[in-house]
């Protein structure tokens, strides 16, 4: 394949433009022993984070993110509490109990230091309520125009006695732990909402997701453990990213009932204004997992004991003969339809 | 061709043939009434695409679905030498069905919902 | 002038919205009144369940009747249509004598590569291109100072923005006020919102209206007449007509499809019900050879449409000869401006010459069948560059560009096909 001339926004989309561009940019260039650390996990399996495996038999799970979200402040959070919770959700994603944050933070000149500072306390209290020390950092400033406001990476570690490596197996049951596509369902109304006044869109019924899914994730992975053959936050790309990407990892076909599918009615009208299928919009607070079927009720049955009560089973694991790496959807009318990755922007149609 | 959506009509400015709608997720957004503005109420649900109202919803209409669908049901039992009566009385229990749903997820229940969803 | 939000008002042209006054922002009535209409037309298992009983005794009596290899070729002009029909899974549950077949029913397929050069080479020069986004990333035939779409122009600096209406547009760029250009795609469904805009003066002074709506009918009877010249196929046994393009035109607008081919239309909604509702009533007809113009999506179209909105668009555009990428020009299938709005026309005031029949030369790439597949000839499996050269990713045709395209709609959902084969392999279906 040959790469494009300029970059596009789709690139950085987290579809199927974004896994091309760093094949070819990136993982192709690294020599199969470089892209890993021992028998860990590196840039050589699509996962979460990356395992470190340490003398004493446990994993070192690191993972690092930049977070740009326009705008910095959203119903339901701030890019503070993203830029916290999302780097611990991976580590969680990745079967890791997190212990320790980094954090690069680059402002534009001109951003207002009240917001800054509204940013940063909730980029600790998040820290501080799970427990997470921040251990390093960077802070820079850019000229005026040259940076979009604000950009936090953080760097996520923690300690996995056994990393959850995302390969479900034939039979598992495939479970989300809450309704999908909430953050960027409010995030993408704001970016298209310059028709509407920034009080009218606060009326919005729309609220980001974001939270830390340590509550959930660390007594799941402490009782079931063994049973979770998958584990991912579904955020770019959506729960369909997931879906694929499990599709492909498991060289099976991944079956979901789209009525079972939990989406609010609110996400769902909004994105049907649109004509984007919530499916490819981000969560910041949801798990989904791939479980051994003989459990499933009962993790889900404890997920909701947990105060996930919206958990549910979407669908499972199936082998097929001659196919391999779709999902396919029972669609609501009782068809069926292949549920493709994301792909190009998230632009509403009219047509 | 015509992508469109439900939406409640907020408020309306009629002198300029503008309405702010909520298409369900509470953002009241501005649109152009494309139709005759005397079809157009507060409350009423239309219709949109691409930011204009196309048509408003006769939710009456939907009996005339029904009663077409009752039409349908009818006929295939007299091709089929059934009892058409009995046909058409079965369509009318399966939307008597629905519409008790309805109302009882109206009333707050969630539950039933699921029954058909 | 004053094009601003003031007061954290939506101001058009000046005009500001009041702050709307209902107080029931969380309203559940809300959600509710919206729901109704799902709750019957899409999530209705039993509905969908009892239609299909329908049109698999109606496809038997037929069957019985034109025998056993005959197939019942059902058209969709609508690129909405097709989406539910993809979408929802319907060619799954229809029998096998039903063929559903797309028509010419997208916009940003038909709209020639000639105006998206026009509207790359405004952008690239400092214009504000405002485009749904269908238009953004169809790629012209041939690039204009380095950018084959809008998408790409953006990519080098362009001012391109996305938005979702023409109100939309007119708010942001009256905040701006720097020459702004918006691309108007769409069928009769948009165009009284076009004329409304005109006619209420919405648009700011800097924003111009590119007008390539297309009317549906004339583009509806040349490709029936298309596919009547292919002896050796089935023909179209029906036709499922665009629900909301009829909102306005009304379900009259149909009747010479009964009276010229004698084929069933059906007037349908875009719900999976309305859909298989559709069918069951082509069906129907057909078995009873009671052919007729019939509007299933009454809670939305009536027989006479708006008679205000027909007005209002004949008033601001006059109907002229368009040309439709790949197929060239269908007679009287397009609107225009009337002079005496050319203040808000961009072609007036970029000064960009519109296309002629002479100049016009076939726009689409060597290989691409989008023409083909538009017009109903052919299905985008027939085509020897899809998923090959031409995928979602990069996109030869226009019909693999638009969402609504057949080709990407095949792509992504993998058309009637491939979902039907795994799911059989699964043991899913019989």
């Amino acid at each position: 394949m040959k790469l494009e001339k300029y970059i596009r926004l789709a690139h950085g989309s987290g579809g199927v433009e974004t896994s091309m561009i760093l094949e070819e940019l990136i993982f192709s260039k690294v020599e199969d022993s470089l892209k890993r650390v021992g028998n860990g996990i590196g840039i050589d399996f699509p996962d979460d984070a990356a395992a470190i495996p340490l003398p004493s038999g446990d994993y070192l799970i690191i993972t690092m993110d930049a977070y740009t979200v326009n705008p910095p402040f959203f119903p339901g959070g701030n890019i503070g509490i993203l830029a916290a919770s999302g780097s611990i959700n991976d580590v969680l994603m990745m079967g890791g109990k997190p212990i320790a944050m980094l954090d690069s933070i680059i402002v534009e000149e001109g951003f207002p230091i009240d917001d800054l500072s509204k940013i940063i306390d909730s980029f600790i209290d998040t820290l501080r309520r799970e427990g997470v020390a921040l251990i390093g950092g960077d802070f820079k400033v850019m000229p005026k125009g040259q940076l979009d406001k604000i950009v936090i990476t953080t760097v996520g570690i923690g300690l996995a006695k056994k990393p959850i490596v995302d390969v479900p197996r034939v039979g598992d049951k495939i479970i989300v732990s809450d309704y999908v596509g909430d953050h960027g369902a409010v995030i993408l109304a704001y970016q298209l909402g310059s028709d509407v006044s920034t009080e009218l869109l606060e009326k919005s019924r729309l609220k980001s997701d974001v939270k830390p899914l340590t509550k959930l994730m660390l007594p799941l992975i402490e009782k079931y453990g063994d049973y979770i053959h998958a584990a991912r936050d579904p955020t770019r790309g959506g729960l369909s990213m997931v879906l694929n990407d499990w599709a492909k990892a498991s060289n099976a076909i991944i079956v979901v009932d789209e009525s079972s599918i939990p989406v609010r009615p609110e996400v769902s009208f909004f994105a049907g204004m649109l004509g984007i299928d919530p499916l490819y919009l981000a969560s910041e607070g949801v798990a989904v997992l791939a479980v051994d079927p003989k459990v499933a009720d009962e993790i889900v049955a404890y997920m909701h004991s947990l105060g996930f009560v919206n958990a549910r089973i979407i669908g499972e694991v199936r082998k097929s003969e001659k196919y391999s790496g779709y999902v396919l959807m029972r669609t609501v009318t009782g068809g069926f339809r292949i549920l493709e990755p994301p792909r190009g922007d998230l632009v509403p149609r009219i047509c | 061709m015509c992508w469109a959506v439900p939406a409640v009509v907020l408020d309306i400015d009629e002198k300029n043939s503008l309405a702010y709608v909520d298409i369900g997720d509470g953002i009241p957004r501005p649109v152009v009434i494309g139709i005759a503005n005397e079809r157009i109420n507060k409350g009423d649900l239309v219709m949109v695409h691409a930011g204009v109202i196309i048509t408003k919803l006769d939710l009456e209409a939907i009996n005339q679905f029904i009663e077409e669908k009752k039409e349908l049901a009818r006929e295939l039992a007299l091709m089929a030498g059934d009892d058409p009566e009995k046909a058409v009385r079965e369509v009318e229990e399966e939307f008597n069905k629905i519409f008790e749903i309805a109302r009882r997820a109206r009333e707050g229940e969630v539950k039933v919902v699921k029954e058909i969803w | 002038m004053v094009n601003q939000l003031i007061n954290n008002q939506a101001c058009l042209n000046g005009v500001c919205l009041p702050q709307p006054s209902i107080d029931c922002w969380k309203c559940p009535v809300i959600k509710d009144r919206i729901n109704v209409a799902e709750l019957i037309f899409r999530r209705n298992i039993a509905i969908t369940r009892r239609l299909r009983e329908y049109i698999f005794k109606f496809s038997e009596i037929l069957r019985r009747s034109y025998g056993e290899d005959y197939v019942f070729k059902i058209m969709d002009f609508c690129g909405t249509h097709e989406w539910t029909i993809v979408h929802f899974g319907i060619r799954s549950l229809v029998p096998n004598n039903v063929e559903l077949v797309a028509g010419p029913g997208c916009p940003v397929c038909v709209t020639p590569s000639y105006y998206i050069e026009q509207a790359i080479k405004l952008a690239l020069e400092g214009v504000v291109v405002y485009t749904y986004g269908d238009v953004f990333r169809l790629p012209a035939l041939k690039p204009v100072n380095g950018a084959k779409s809008l998408a790409e122009a953006k990519a080098l600096g362009a001012d391109v923005r996305i938005v979702h209406s023409i109100v939309h547009a007119a708010i942001d760029a009256g905040k701006h006020g720097r020459d702004s250009l918006f691309v108007g795609i769409g069928f009769e469904t948009v165009a009284p919102g076009y004329a409304e805009a005109v006619l209420k003066n919405l648009l700011p002074s800097n924003l111009k209206l590119m007008s390539l709506v297309k009317l549906t009918p004339p583009a509806a009877f040349y490709s029936l007449d298309i596919l009547r010249e292919k002896p050796n196929d089935y023909p179209v046994m029906g036709v499922i007509a665009p629900g909301h393009v009829s909102t306005i035109i009304g379900g009259k607008a149909w009747t010479p499809i009964v009276e010229n081919y004698g084929i069933p239309v059906v007037v349908a909604g875009f719900e999976p019900n309305d859909v298989l509702m559709a069918i069951a009533e082509i069906l129907r007809q057909l078995a009873r050879n009671d052919i007729k113009v019939v509007i299933e999506y009454t809670r939305a179209v009536k027989w006479e449409g708006d008679v205000k909105a027909q007005s209002s668009i004949r008033t601001v555009f006059e109907t002229v000869d368009s040309a439709w990428r790949g197929i060239g020009y269908i007679p009287k299938s397009g609107l225009a401006l009337r002079p005496m709005f050319s203040k808000f026309d961009a072609f007036e005031y970029f000064g960009i010459k519109d296309l002629t029949p002479e100049e016009w030369r076939y726009d689409l790439p060597p290989g691409c069948k989008c023409a083909e597949v538009t017009l109903g000839k052919a299905k985008p499996t027939d085509c020897p560059l899809f998923m090959r050269e031409c995928t979602p990713d990069h996109p030869v045709g226009p019909c693999m560009v638009s969402l609504e395209g057949a080709c990407a709609v095949w792509a992504r959902f993998g058309g009637g096909g491939l979902s039907m084969e795994i799911a059989k392999d699964l043991g899913l279906v019989m």
